[in-house]
């Protein structure tokens, strides 16, 4: 019994259980984001599954940070167009569309990324 | 003699009754604007429609629908394996197919007493005003915002009326199947020829499961009529599937505006509800919302007097109801209640506001670069935003850019922040209740009692409404009346 309990208790703080794991942008196209807004030392950027093992950052073009500065610090849902596959936890996307977001408090995993079209890569 | 005359009698009708000589033609088209993953959330529809086909020979299939979902495309090629046509559903497919039964019906390969379905299963998109019905998503692309479709690329289904018109001189029978989100706008394609059922209101979310029943109900012999009054009475989701005859069209506009806020719920992607309040949250309209609930009650209250059975016991007179909607009284009272609530508040807080756009003409040059942009910040944008950290975040960012281009850049939105900043200073010195609204709308939200649980136990009960008036409207329609949808038997 103790046995079970322990390994329940393990595979329940192992993060990796239930964290997905990023590859990456493998396909270009239209993502639907759920993240958070940050101010980090290069400008403003999209933060996913922030602080577990798949926090994902998303850089965005300059100008489109004006769209971004509205939701500092605020949850949010985006429309990105990735248009360069790309491995690892920093990617860079485009902003079509951009609203807040009322985060799940029951379940703070609410965030995410999901492709929603493929599109050519650029 | 007389049994082998009535036999020989019964035989030459069977021969020479139309339906038996006749042809059924299937158009199934849709599954389009679904995100990129295996199956589409239109496959259950599909599997039951193939399954009618494969158990009812001779049905001439056209199947466009699709592009891209693995799994459904493996479950539409297992579900139609005799199909005329298979394809992708592109606005090129929809055109050939229509120019396909146009040709068709004007080259008499379809005579009177066939008879044509066109299935229409995909996500739909509100009505716009150019268009008579409203626009589907095709399979290019995918819709990000179920209101508009947008990111989805789309057809109009007025398209159909060719069709419709050609079988009416015809005499081949039509019906259109719109089981879309917003579908209820495609009864405005119903004439006396053609009957169009929708799987939902003009103003509503679709839900699968009306298609799904529907599609499954599907039976030789059956009517329009019965089948889509079988599979409504089975659907609990908050949608209104709706019929154009003409006891469908008198319910529909007996109830369909006063039941319509009662079968919104508050949806963070997708939301119907807060809209609706933000529009309707005058004194006049919560007057006008009254009047439209007791009018509904009074409805309801009716309906059961009908279908009352009076019984004399003695010297007492009981009533026993046949329909009883105490249930559907008490919810729809219950989320009044509490939509009241927070459309008071609402109107309290003024947070309409906030909706109000402010325009920035951004520019700034360096050196040879210069760059200019209008940007758009609504006036909640420009509450909530600390743009005086954005400003000194900024300036750091300028102070170690080298690149001139990017220093461009960095500093039209440096002088964007400080147009912003000295907006958002003006708004809160002529209206300082507008800081507070943000936190207040947050506590409003949490009042709203609606969910999607709120809503389907009050389409639950809805569904007893909607036969007993039906019923009740079949009564009085005129028998001589042509119902196109009573004469379509599969």
């Amino acid at each position: 019994m103790r046995f079970i309990i322990s390994i329940t208790l393990i595979l329940l703080n192992s993060p990796s259980v239930f964290s997905q794991d990023w590859t990456g942008i493998s396909d270009c196209g239209t993502y639907k984001v759920s993240g958070v807004a940050r101010s980090a030392k290069n400008g403003l950027v999209i933060v996913v599954n922030e602080k577990s093992k798949s926090e994902v950052t998303i850089n965005v073009p300059l100008q489109n940070e004006a769209l971004l500065a509205p939701y500092v610090d605020m949850a949010l849902e985006a429309s990105l167009i990735f248009t360069k596959k790309s491995q690892g936890s920093k990617v860079e996307g485009t902003i079509k569309e951009i609203k807040s977001r009322v985060p799940n408090p029951i379940n703070p995993m609410d965030t995410g990324i999901k492709l929603i079209s493929k599109a050519k890569c650029k | 003699m007389i049994i082998k005359k009535r036999f020989l009698a019964g035989l030459l009708c069977l021969l020479f009754s139309t339906h038996s000589w006749s042809s059924d033609f299937l158009m199934v088209i849709g599954a389009g604007g679904e995100e990129a993953k295996e199956d589409t959330i239109f496959d259950g529809a599909i599997k039951n429609i193939g399954d009618y086909v494969k158990r009812t020979p001779g049905v001439k299939v056209d199947v466009a629908m699709n592009g891209g979902h693995s799994k459904t495309v493996a479950l539409i090629n297992d579900s139609f394996p005799t199909a005329a046509s298979k394809s992708d559903f592109l606005a090129s497919d929809y055109q050939r197919l229509i120019q396909s039964y146009k040709l068709k019906l004007e080259n008499n390969e379809m005579v009177a007493g066939d008879q044509l379905m066109i299935y229409v299963d995909s996500h739909g998109a509100e009505k716009e005003k150019n268009f008579k019905s409203h626009r589907i998503a095709t399979s290019a692309g995918a819709a990000t915002n179920l209101n508009t479709l947008q990111g989805a690329s789309l057809v109009d289904l007025d398209q159909l009326e060719v069709l419709k018109k050609l079988a009416k001189d015809k005499g081949v029978k039509m019906a259109i199947i719109d089981a879309s989100c917003h579908s209820g706008n495609s009864l405005a394609l119903a004439d006396d020829n053609t009957c169009v059922i929708s799987g939902t209101g003009p103003n509503h979310y679709g839900y699968g499961t009306f298609s799904q029943n529907f599609s499954a109900a599907m039976k030789k012999g059956k009517s329009l009529e019965d089948i889509f009054l079988e599979a409504r009475a089975m659907d609990n989701t908050p949608g209104l599937p709706m019929i154009s005859t003409q006891s469908g069209q008198a319910v529909n506009s007996l109830i369909y505006d006063k039941i319509t806020p009662y079968l919104y719920h508050f949806d963070d992607t997708n939301d119907k509800l807060m809209p609706y309040i933000q529009e309707n949250n005058s004194a006049y309209q919560q007057c006008m919302a009254d009047g439209n609930f007791n009018s509904l009650i009074a409805t309801i209250n009716s309906i059961e007097v009908i279908n009352s059975v009076s019984k004399k016991v003695l010297w007492w007179t009981t009533k026993t109801k046949d329909i009883d909607l105490t249930n559907l009284k008490e919810l729809l009272g219950k989320y009044k209640n509490s939509l009241d609530l927070v459309t008071t508040k609402m109107r309290e807080i003024g947070s309409e506001r906030l909706k109000k756009e402010e325009t920035f003409d951004v520019s700034a040059s360096v050196g040879n670069f210069a760059t200019a942009w209008k940007q758009n910040y609504s006036w909640k944008d420009l509450i909530t935003s600390d743009f005086n950290k954005l400003i000194l975040t900024m300036q750091e960012r300028i102070n170690a850019e080298t690149n001139n281009s990017n220093r461009t850049t960095l500093e039209a939105m440096k002088s964007l922040y400080t147009k912003a900043q000295t907006k958002k200073e003006e708004l809160l010195r002529t209206e300082p209740d507008l800081a507070t609204i943000p936190a207040k709308e947050v506590e409003v939200k949490k009042l709203i009692e609606s969910n999607y649980f709120t809503n389907s136990a009050i389409a639950t009960e809805e569904r007893k409404l909607y036969s007993a008036l039906y019923k009740n409207s079949q009564k009085t329609q005129s028998p001589t009346q042509p119902n196109p949808c009573q004469s379509f038997k599969l």
